[in-house]
Parts: C-alpha cells; sequence; structure tokens
C-alpha cells in the first residue's frame, strides 16, 4: 500500500486541471500524482518539467525511443512501478511488446538498432548509483546523436530520477492499466509489482 | 570537463529572466543551468519545481532541514557537484558549517536533533539504488513529521533525483565559490571534485 495516501477524485477537487495532460495520454490519474497532490504546486511543476520534454513541439527525438530510455532508465533505478507505467506508455506509443520486453536484453537483442542500443546502454549507466557513465559512453552516443538530442536524452533520464526516487519510496500502488499490461508483455521477464500491491 | 558545453553569458542574454531567480540566490550562474539552457523550456519549468519544493508554507519542515536532506540525498548517490552546492545552499540558510560537514556522520554527531537524524536517514535510504526506504523509516518520520511535512522531504529527495542524475551524467563543472565551500568544510570528510574539474585545469 503507498506509503503516503493517494487523494480521492473528491479530495483532488479542483486540482483535477494539473492533471488534464497526464489523464489525457493515460486515461486515469495515476496514483504517483494523487500522492503529490498532497503539495500541489509540486504537482504543478513537475508537470511543467515533463511537458517541456514529451511536448512535441519541444522533442527532437521520437516518442518510442523516449520511453525506451525511460523504461531502462527505471529498471536500472530499481522502481517496478516506474518500469510498468514506462512499459505500458511504451505499448501505447506503438512498440511492440516483444520489444519492449527485450529492454531487458538489449545489449544481445536483435530487435534494438545500434543508435537504441547505445542509448539504452547510457540510460543504465546513467541510472545506477554510483553513475556509471565515461567520457567514452558520450563519444558513442555523439555517433548517432546531436547535441541537443544528448541533452534530450540526459533529460528524460532525469525526470526518472525524480520518478524512481518517489514512486520507489512512496511505494506507489500500481494501477489497473499498467498492472495488466506489466502482468502480459513482461511475463517472461523479472518485472515483479509486489511492493507496488500487484502480484 | 562538463560533457555537454554550458551556455556563456553572451549566449544566455535572451533567458536573463530565466535565470534571474539563481543568479540572485547563488550570485552566480551555476553551470548545471548553462547546461540545461540548452533546453531552455526545460530550464524554465524546472525552475519553477525547484521554487513549488522550496516553497515554505505554514506547515512546513524549516528551509534548512530543506538543504540539510538535499545534501544527504546527494552524498548517498555520489553527487560531489550537487554536495557541494547543497552544502553551500545550507551555510546561506543560516547552518553552520561545522553541522553541514556533520551531515557525513549524522547518526552519531550531537549537533543534531532526533528528527533532523530520521529525516536524514530516510533521505540516504531513499536515494540509495535500490531504494533502501521500508515501512519502518516512514514509521520513525511520522514520530517527527506530519503527513505533508513527509511529501515535502520526499519530494526534495526526489527533485534530488533529477538533479543528481543530471550533473553526475553531465559532469558538470564546479564554479568557484562551491569549490571554496566544499574544500574548506567537507574535504576533511572525504569529499572531492572528482569529474566535476573545468576543461582548463
Amino acid at each position: 500500500m503507498s506509503r503516503v495516501k493517494a487523494l480521492s477524485d473528491a479530495e483532488l477537487g479542483g486540482l483535477t486541471d494539473f492533471f488534464e495532460g497526464g489523464s489525457k495520454i493515460l486515461g486515469f490519474v495515476p496514483n504517483s500524482q494523487r500522492i503529490m497532490a498532497h503539495k500541489p504546486e509540486v504537482l504543478r511543476s513537475l508537470a511543467q518539467v515533463a511537458a517541456a520534454i514529451y511536448e512535441p513541439a519541444n522533442s527532437l527525438l521520437p516518442p518510442s525511443l523516449k520511453t525506451l530510455i525511460s523504461l531502462a532508465s527505471s529498471l536500472a533505478g530499481g522502481c517496478m512501478y516506474c518500469v510498468a507505467h514506462t512499459s505500458s506508455t511504451s505499448g501505447r506509443v506503438g512498440t511492440d511488446e516483444d520489444k519492449i520486453a527485450a529492454v531487458w536484453e538489449f545489449e544481445t537483442s536483435d530487435l534494438f538498432t545500434d543508435a537504441e542500443r547505445s542509448a539504452l546502454r547510457f540510460a543504465q549507466a546513467a541510472s545506477s548509483v554510483p553513475n556509471l557513465v565515461t567520457d567514452a559512453d558520450f563519444a558513442d552516443l555523439r555517433r548517432y546523436y546531436g547535441e541537443e538530442e544528448i541533452v534530450e536524452i540526459v533529460s528524460v533520464i532525469s525526470l526518472f530520477g525524480f520518478l524512481n526516487r518517489w514512486n520507489d519510496t512512496m511505494a506507489t500502488d500500481l494501477e489497473e492499466e499498467p498492472v495488466e499490461f506489466a502482468g502480459r508483455a513482461l511475463n517472461g521477464t523479472d518485472w515483479d509489482g509486489a511492493k507496488h500491491g500487484a502480484g | 570537463m562538463s560533457r555537454v558545453k554550458p551556455l556563456t553569458d553572451a549566449e544566455l542574454t535572451e533567458y536573463e529572466d530565466i535565470m534571474a531567480p539563481s543568479k540572485e540566490r547563488l550570485g552566480f550562474i551555476p553551470n548545471s543551468q548553462r547546461v540545461m539552457a540548452r533546453k531552455p523550456e526545460l530550464l524554465k519549468a524546472f525552475n519553477e519545481l525547484g521554487k513549488a519544493v522550496n516553497n515554505q508554507t505554514d506547515g512546513s519542515i524549516p528551509a534548512p532541514l530543506k538543504y540539510m536532506i538535499a545534501n544527504a540525498a546527494s552524498l548517498s548517490a555520489g553527487c560531489m557537484y550537487c554536495v557541494a552546492h547543497t552544502g553551500g545552499g545550507t551555510a546561506r540558510t543560516g547552518t553552520d558549517a561545522e553541522k553541514i560537514a556533520a551531515i557525513w556522520e549524522f547518526e552519531t554527531s550531537d549537533l543534531f536533533s532526533e528528527s533532523e537524524r530520521s529525516a536524514l536517514r530516510f533521505a540516504q535510504a531513499a536515494a540509495a539504488v535500490p531504494n533502501m526506504a521500508t515501512d519502518a523509516d516512514f514509521a520513525d518520520l511520522r514520530k517527527h513529521f506530519t503527513e505533508y511535512q513527509i511529501v515535502e522531504i520526499v519530494a526534495v529527495i526526489s527533485m534530488f533525483g533529477f538533479l543528481n542524475r543530471w550533473n553526475d551524467t553531465m559532469a558538470t563543472a564546479l564554479e568557484e565559490e562551491p569549490i571554496e565551500f566544499a574544500e574548506k568544510n567537507l574535504a576533511s570528510k572525504g569529499w572531492t571534485r572528482g569529474k566535476h574539474v573545468d576543461a582548463a585545469e
């Protein structure tokens, strides 16, 4: 059970505006945001940070690559709530379920391009503690991505630095949709939602 | 050397309004923001997040404690850029340098209250990978803090989840003022600049 209470629809009251972007994409208000609503200005500004990274007008990289990066990052950060969410979001932006499950073995899977593999390797290193990113990782990224695209990649990884800590500290309860998706698509992986009320 | 080039003052002229709050607070524009300015919409939104997390309301934990939590989280995650900055930030809230240095040994130092120790222990656990925060840590926090204050504590730790990854990935070069603070007060505890050096050095 979430360690801080997720606010109900009634308790959210006037706060629903902040969720508009998120609930439009997801179709529901995630519990991570229902908890953050205890301090609404944090929720509102974090939504702005997410928009700055994900709005098409602010993006150079395809949404499918960004969601895969957020998945690899959450996996290295060890947050199974975020892993379920970024997996189902990857599905929603059109990535095949086989490829989503193959993020667990991106180094050897033939479903990824070299450019994708470089970004996922970087995400994994940057989300470790201690941080494992090297100058060589940057040099490899530069073979495939421009400087502004690299900034975008680090932005996604850093946003999930916030979300991995938030949700794994709060033990945020997973909602029906990501549980269903992870239960099906991640069945062959070691994904485990127990801390987040799933299974 | 920062792995992505920080923008110079000349390159930043059109973002002066976004930079104004940190320039006023710190007396200089930190390299983390000069790098983030490559994506100005992110910098603008992130500064709003910083204001929101630091926003002091009637029920808030004290501002110095927010900075000490940020410092303990950054230390746990190993980002020495953030450790130097949050150390200097804590000092600006009126905390003695001796106490800031004692965060490296908060469990045994008598400079901390039980409630501060509970919050710092929690920050250390929540910033570890894998996350080490337990139900028992929450129970201990609840002895000292309200639900709202616990949300504030996790918000600080999480904002530094962003910044620890950002600055330790970018190897952001440290600026003069935080270097001076950290070398004077934290070097004896084990702080080093590590990767956060300038190209010219």
